[in-house]
Order: structure tokens, then sequence, then C-alpha cells
């Protein structure tokens, strides 16, 4: 071997060759053990508040102003019978602004998964996601699942209950902060519902009537 | 600034040369700031640390490599054209037990005149005749696309952008296995929207599902 | 010593060569998609498609085409944005994805052809066009400055750049008509677009 090459032996002699080195060296090895002990880079703790009816709530990709909720089997009855042991749609009535850049959809896992959760007794929900199943515009019943950048709608987020005698006469919901993080697993980052949680109880109202279907004559 | 260890980090230039095509020892390796021993026995065998370090450079090579044509292996290969099934001397190819051999390929032009239609297509364009002599013992597949295929290498399918219910002509090409209750002759006959510069060589039968395998029949 | 120094040197300029690849790499190198800025009546290359905007018009509601009995209007708590373009491929039938069409704002908003109309792109073939209608929500502030965007998404050779298009729509703000009929979509004759 030639004379004055750099092997990795001569770099590993040289940061080793004394003891200020040797204890630097060892004490960055040693960093991450003594995060870990102490805890490890948690975030912060997320808060809790309680929020009113008709309140906004920023929750990082949307802004929501939760409103009311309805019980009712009158509307979008096809979706309702593709629904094992479903007797009716629990409504939430919410108003909702994208505050991205890209479109939010409402009843797909993302952004808006946790963005309001219906407290019900275990079993009632039939969803397996905690995301609405389907998301109504009150205005005119047509498709509301789609939460476009600037645009305030106000949407009926429906999920499938197998008892509607067993939802209250008020109803408590969650609503989580999505914070921008990376995921490990996914590799990117993306929005997690990991923020501050708002408490809100729902008055209960009527199926909004632009949501009214017919039952089909057969 | 002076510490021992580093007087003289290559203890290896201390060791006379080996005579040619002799190995020249591994020496120890030295941490910690100890001294390299100068009288180890010379060896003549190939040392482990070579040999590991070969094998090393080679998995890391190999690993690299085979990262890196990830997008090559699984996407391009697949992506390039493939060649399309024998034509026997009949004229006839078979694929998956799908025998096809071409009848007519014929340029109706602009004003064709189909059975039941009143269909044209737009100016500038002109309509295609294909009619494909099918026999299929294939039960996996239902339909198969047609096109056809200019010297261009242009492709133009049938029975898109064109009337779906002329007489005599299918709106959908059928290869699968010709059942009784089918009302479909061992001829079909398809319909094909094609520019009128365009000069039509050969008509190109493929399915999703037979990919990559296809069939290519020559306009004669 | 002077060997220490060679290696301290080689260290530093293996961090400075990493640290200048790298940001060559986010900065310069066009890995991702290329933009072909065109303008409305030209025809934009967005391979293998090439695309055509004929005019595009901002409407309070819009009527859904090809109905034997025409429906009510479809309102919207934005502002309907209707864009009439004609596509046609340079090798074969294609139809482009759902999110390859979008409109975008000045400040990057993004907004995608709307589940509330029943239009969505459609098939075109080599050099054959086809003409129709495509509908957008957006937020209303964002039409001056609004541009489609068509970006096929295909990797047809490999992880290379490849070319998308966008036009801006030169809507006047001021200009929203009430109601807007959807067109249906047409194959074009030979040179029209």
């Amino acid at each position: 071997m030639e004379a004055g090459a750099i092997t990795a032996r001569t770099v590993v002699t040289v940061l080793l060759a004394t003891w200020p080195r040797r204890l630097l060296l060892g004490g960055l090895l040693l960093i991450p053990v003594i995060v870990g002990a102490l805890g490890g880079f948690g975030s912060t703790e997320p808060r809790s508040f309680e929020a009113s009816a008709g309140e906004d709530i920023d929750l990082g990709p949307l802004t929501m102003r939760p409103l009311a909720f309805f019980v009712s089997d009158e509307t979008r009855r096809s979706g309702l019978d593709y629904v094992d042991g479903a007797q009716a749609w629990l409504g939430i009535v919410v108003e909702v602004e994208n505050t991205t850049e890209s479109p939010i959809s409402l009843t797909f896992a993302g952004p808006a998964s946790d963005a309001i959760e219906p407290q019900l007794p275990q079993g009632v929900l039939l969803s397996t996601l905690s995301v609405a199943a389907e998301a109504v515009r009150v205005a005119d019943g047509t498709s509301g699942t789609a939460a476009l950048p600037g645009v305030r709608t106000q949407v009926a987020l429906l999920w499938p209950v197998s008892d509607a005698a067993a939802v209250p006469e008020v109803l408590d919901a969650v609503m989580t902060e999505s914070l921008w993080m990376f995921g490990p697993m996914s590799n990117e980052e993306r929005w997690m519902s990991l923020g501050d949680t708002w408490h809100v109880a729902l008055p209960r109202t009527e199926l909004p009537a632009t949501m009214f279907e017919p039952e089909d004559d057969l | 600034m002076t510490e021992p260890a580093a007087r003289d980090p290559r203890p290896e230039a201390e060791i006379a040369t080996p005579p040619r095509g002799v190995r020249a020892p591994e020496p120890p390796a030295q941490v910690w700031g100890s001294q390299p021993r100068p009288d180890q026995p010379r060896r003549t065998v190939l040392p482990l640390a070579r040999v590991l370090w070969a094998v090393a450079l080679v998995i890391g090579l190999l690993g690299t490599a085979w990262i890196s044509t990830d997008y090559f292996r699984t996407y391009w290969l697949q992506s390039q054209p493939r060649e399309p099934a024998a034509v026997d001397a009949n004229g006839a190819a078979t694929l998956a037990g799908i025998t096809i051999s071409l009848v007519e390929a014929r340029d109706l032009g602009d004003s064709p005149s189909l059975g039941g239609s009143e269909w044209r297509p737009p100016a500038g364009f002109h309509a295609w005749r294909v009619v494909l002599r099918t026999e299929s013992t294939n039960d996996d597949v239902s339909a198969c696309e047609v096109a056809l295929v200019d010297d261009r290498g242009r492709e133009f399918l049938a029975n898109h952008f064109v009337e779906s219910f002329a007489d005599g002509y299918e709106w959908s090409y059928t290869c699968r296995r010709l059942s009784p209750e089918d009302d479909i002759g061992p001829e079909q006959a398809l319909l094909v929207l094609v520019p009128a510069d365009a000069e039509p060589r050969s008509v190109r039968i493929t399915e999703a599902t037979l990919d990559p395998g296809y069939i290519e029949l020559e306009i004669g | 010593m002077r060997r220490r120094w060679v290696i301290i040197a080689l260290a530093v300029l293996a961090v400075v060569v990493g640290i200048t690849s790298n940001l060559a790499d986010a900065r310069l190198l066009p890995y991702g998609p290329v933009a072909a800025t065109g303008a409305m009546g030209e025809d934009v290359s967005a391979f293998p498609y090439t695309v055509h905007v004929n005019h595009a018009q901002a409407a309070a509601s819009i009527v859904e085409a090809g109905r034997f009995e025409p429906p009510p209007p479809t309102t919207t708590d934005g502002v309907w944005v209707v864009v009439n373009l004609s596509y046609a491929t340079e090798d074969e039938v294609r139809i482009p994805g759902s999110s390859a069409l979008v409109l975008r704002a000045e400040d990057g908003r993004q907004f995608p052809v709307s589940n509330r109309s029943p239009a969505r792109p459609w098939l075109a073939g080599a050099d054959i066009w086809v003409r129709g209608d495509l509908a957008f929500e957006v937020a209303p502030d964002t039409l001056d400055g609004l541009m489609l965007v068509f970006d096929p998404e295909l990797k047809i050779y490999g992880p290379m750049p490849m070319q998308y298009a966008q036009i801006p729509l030169d809507l006047d703000p001021d200009d929203v008509v009430e109601v807007l009929d959807l067109t249906e979509t047409e194959t074009l004759p030979v040179g029209k677009r």
C-alpha cells in the first residue's frame, strides 16, 4: 500500500487518538441513549377544550363550525341499505372551510379523519373509520364530499347507526386538530390528528328539507 | 497537539515489501492507541480481512445496482414492444387458445353506407371496416381490443368515436369461447375511425390479461 | 502533520461535494414534470396529449348537458368555472386520470374537476380531437389569475421529467353569468379544435 494513503484505519486512528477525542465521540454516540432515557423527543401534550355549537374551530387544515345533529332514515336511502344492520343516519351539520391549497375529502381517511367524531355507546356507530361515510351539501342535497380551498360550505356529515333510539337528545362530539407531521410509516409529511381536542355538545334538529328523499314506490 | 498514536497511523509502511505474488500480512487493528507488532509472522494465505472487504464491496455494489435498477426492471422492461404471436401460412395467429385471422380490412371512405344508421365520420376522417375470423377456446377473457396501426405507429382503436349500432357490425369484439346462445358468427365486423391521411398497415389485437402477448395481422 | 491536514481537507471536501450535489439535485435538475405554458386558443403539448382551450366562463350555476328534460341548475358556495377545451393524443386512445386536469390559483390553491357536475375527462384518440366542457368549483377570490393545469402524470419513459401544460384562463372577475349550460362532448373534424 502506498505511503500516505488514507485508509479507514488511519481515520479511526486519528479520531480515537486522544482522550478528549474519544470522550467527544463516545458522548455523541450516547446522545440518543440519553435522550431516550429522558423520555425522547416527545411533542407537547395535546390540550383539551370545551366548545359550544356554532363556534368556529381551527382544526389545522380545516376550519369547522359544528351546528347541530339529526337522526333520520329519509335521506340517502340506498346508501343506508348498503350498510349491514343500519337503522338510520346520524347526521352532524357543520360549516367547513378548507384552509390548505388542495381539496380535502370529508369521507376518506386523511386531513378530515378525526375532524369531528360523534360519541355514542359501543356498537351504535356502524363505521369502522372515524371519518363520516357520506357528506351532503345542505343547500341542495347534492354531494358535499370535497372541501375545496377557500370555499365555505354547510354540509351534513352522515354516519350509519344501528339504533336510532340510542342517540341521546344532546350529542357529544370530539373534534381533533390535525398537525402537519412526518409519518415514519409513510415516510412523508402528512396531516395527522394528534393535536388539541375540543368537546362540543350538539343540539338535536330536524333533517334539512333539501335532503329529504321520498321512499321508492315499488 | 502531539499524541503517540497519531505519530504513525500506517504501520504497513514499516513492513518490508513482500515479494511479488505474496500478500502482505494484515497488521492487527490498531485501536485505542495500541502499538503495532512488527514481529507478526508472515502468512501466504489470503487474509480473512481482505476477503471480507471484497465480499462486502461486491454485496454493496450488487445491492446498489439492484435498488437503482428497480424502475427499469419493474416498468421499463415490461413496457417495451414485445414480439407478436406467430402468424401461420393461412394468415392465422394463435394466442392463449384464441385463433384469429384477418378476413378484411377495407377503407369505407368518408361516407360509408351503414345499414340502419345515418352516421358519417367527421370531416377529414374515414371509416374502416375490419372483419376478423375467430376460433376461441378461452373462457377467461371476454372482449379483446382491436386497433388499426398505421405507418407512423399510431393506433386507432375499433368501436370508439364511431356509430355503435350499425347493422352487421359488432359494438365490441368478442374473443372468448362462443356458446350456442351467443348471437355471434365466426366472423365479426368492426368499425374504426381513422384520419383520411393515415395508412393502416396492420391490425393489432390485445387483451389486458394476455399482456405481454398480442396478435398482429398484416393488411394484405 | 501534513498527512493529517490532507485527511481534514478531504473530509471537508466530501461534505462540500455532498451539500453541493444535494442542492443541485433539489434545485436544478428537473426530475419532476416540466411546465409548458401556453395560451387560450393555442395547441399546448402535455405528452402524450395535446390540449387546446377554446374559452372559459365563470358562472353562478350550471345545467347538466344531454338530458331529455333539463335538470335544475346546480349552484355552488364558490363560483363555477366552465372550461371548454379539446384534446387529442399522439399515439393511441387514452383518457386523462381524474386528477390530471385542475385549476390552479395564483396563490397555489388547486381545484379539481367538480364531483358535483357530471362532466368528467373523456377519451381521445391519436390525432382524434374531442371537445367538451369541464366544470370546476373555485373560491371567488381566485378568478383573477386562474390557470388550467393538464398533467397526464404518465411515466412513459421511466423516472424522467414529463411535460405538463398550463394555460392561463384570462377570466374577468366581474363577468359571472347566472346560469351556464354545459355542452356534450363531440369528436371534431380534422383541423377543428
